[in-house]
């Protein structure tokens, strides 16, 4: 994740130009690509600049670029008063070709897969933009979370098969969320799934809920995607899998949190490749 | 941005460097194409080489640019347009509007042709 704040001032726009091209580089962009999202980026930008803020120096641009597994995402917030981008015009109608102005938004949509409007509450517009890009797949950790202990797992480069990573015997919350952001980290994982302990109904269960809170807290620390995934039964059948194994159920107790985790895992990953 | 003129007899070629993006570029601009139209020059040979990129507003500022001069019986042409650029062109559907070439001597030719 990486913002940048500008003073309402066209002579700042190629400075997001140059720090959205630098972003697309570190995410691993081509340049066609880190263009067409720079070009955006700075639409985005100068509408914010000369439409939202009014020129105002003293009123900031903040644009904020994200990656995940399969966008990079570009924020543009500024502090003016918002407007309507229904009422804009189709810059490429014969009668509006010559216009001198008007093109901005028709450029950020055609260049970008998703732009979103949204007048905040606290003043000036928010424009959310998204480009889907193929990061040709990246690791996914898979926490199996207890309240004692979080059982681990790991999924192979291509997110096909999952692996048993080990266990996390903390207790305090803190101290948890820092065990999983330290294992997402060490492995390079692009995105967490958190298994999830519905009722057999398929309701939310207290656990569940806890589970959510602590899901909740993961994403805003990282800035991958974070995924609760319905882990019933799991438990179960991995206890299942260590008995067929042979193990004794003392050595069981001590494995049985990562081994949940890969069948939490595999679970979804199978579901995944079949969409 | 900058602008660099250089004239033959009847073309007025402007080497644009620098990105093409608004504000004091737009008058910058303006004001150069004006005191061509008062030198008489009304064709104009606008050299993109130098340009990495053209925003919505430096569209704009080009789009002036074209309108006044052909409204004065004259035309703006555009040479060593980049990748980058064409793209831009093409998604505005500008691409339609501006006469482009990728050698000088083309340009030229097509005003005496």
């Amino acid at each position: 994740m990486l913002e940048v704040s500008i003073p309402g001032s066209i002579e700042y726009l190629p400075l997001v130009d140059t720090v959205c091209q630098a972003f697309c580089r570190w995410a691993g962009i081509d340049s066609e690509v880190a263009d067409q999202i720079a070009m955006a980026a700075v639409e985005g930008a100068t509408n914010a600049v000369v439409h939202g803020n009014k020129c105002q120096r003293s009123k900031k641009v903040r644009v904020l670029f994200e990656k995940t597994r399969d966008r990079i995402m570009v924020s543009v917030a500024d502090e003016g008063e918002g407007f309507d981008p229904d009422r804009v015009p189709d810059p490429t109608e014969a009668d509006n070709l010559m216009k001198e102005s008007g093109r901005g938004i028709f450029i950020m949509k055609q260049v970008m897969d998703r732009v979103e409007f949204e007048q905040r509450e606290t003043g000036g517009t928010l424009v959310r933009m998204a480009k889907q890009i193929d990061f040709g797949g990246g690791r996914i950790l898979c926490v199996d979370y207890g309240h004692k202990r979080l059982g681990l797992a790991l999924s192979d480069e291509m997110g096909v098969t999952a692996q048993p990573l080990g266990k996390i015997e903390e207790e305090a919350e803190e101290d948890q969320l820092k065990a999983v952001e330290k294992a997402a980290a060490e492995n390079e994982v692009s995105e967490i799934v958190v298994g999830l302990p519905l009722t057999m109904k398929g309701h939310v269960s207290r656990s569940a809920s806890r589970v959510i809170a602590f899901a909740r807290e993961l994403k805003k620390r990282l800035c991958i995607p974070i995924v609760t995934w319905d882990e019933r039964l799991s438990t179960r059948e991995s206890e299942q899998l260590l008995i067929e194994a042979g193990l004794t159920r003392s050595k069981r107790k001590g494995v049985v949190d990562s081994v949940a985790a890969a069948v939490i895992l595999q679970s979804y990953l199978d579901a995944r490749s079949k969409k | 941005m900058k602008i660099k003129i250089r004239k033959t007899d009847s073309v007025a070629i402007l080497d644009l460097s620098g990105k093409l993006m608004g504000g004091p570029d737009a008058d910058v601009f303006k004001d150069t194409i004006k005191q061509l139209i008062e030198e008489g020059y009304k064709n104009v040979i606008v050299n993109l080489e130098h340009v990495p990129w053209v925003n919505s507003t430096g569209l704009g500022i080009l789009i002036a640019g074209y309108t006044t001069l052909k409204r004065e019986g004259g035309a703006l042409k555009l040479i060593h347009v980049t990748d980058r650029i064409e793209s831009i062109l093409m998604i505005t559907k500008l691409g339609t509007i501006f006469e482009s070439y990728s050698e000088e001597q083309q340009a030229l030719d097509s005003f005496s042709g």
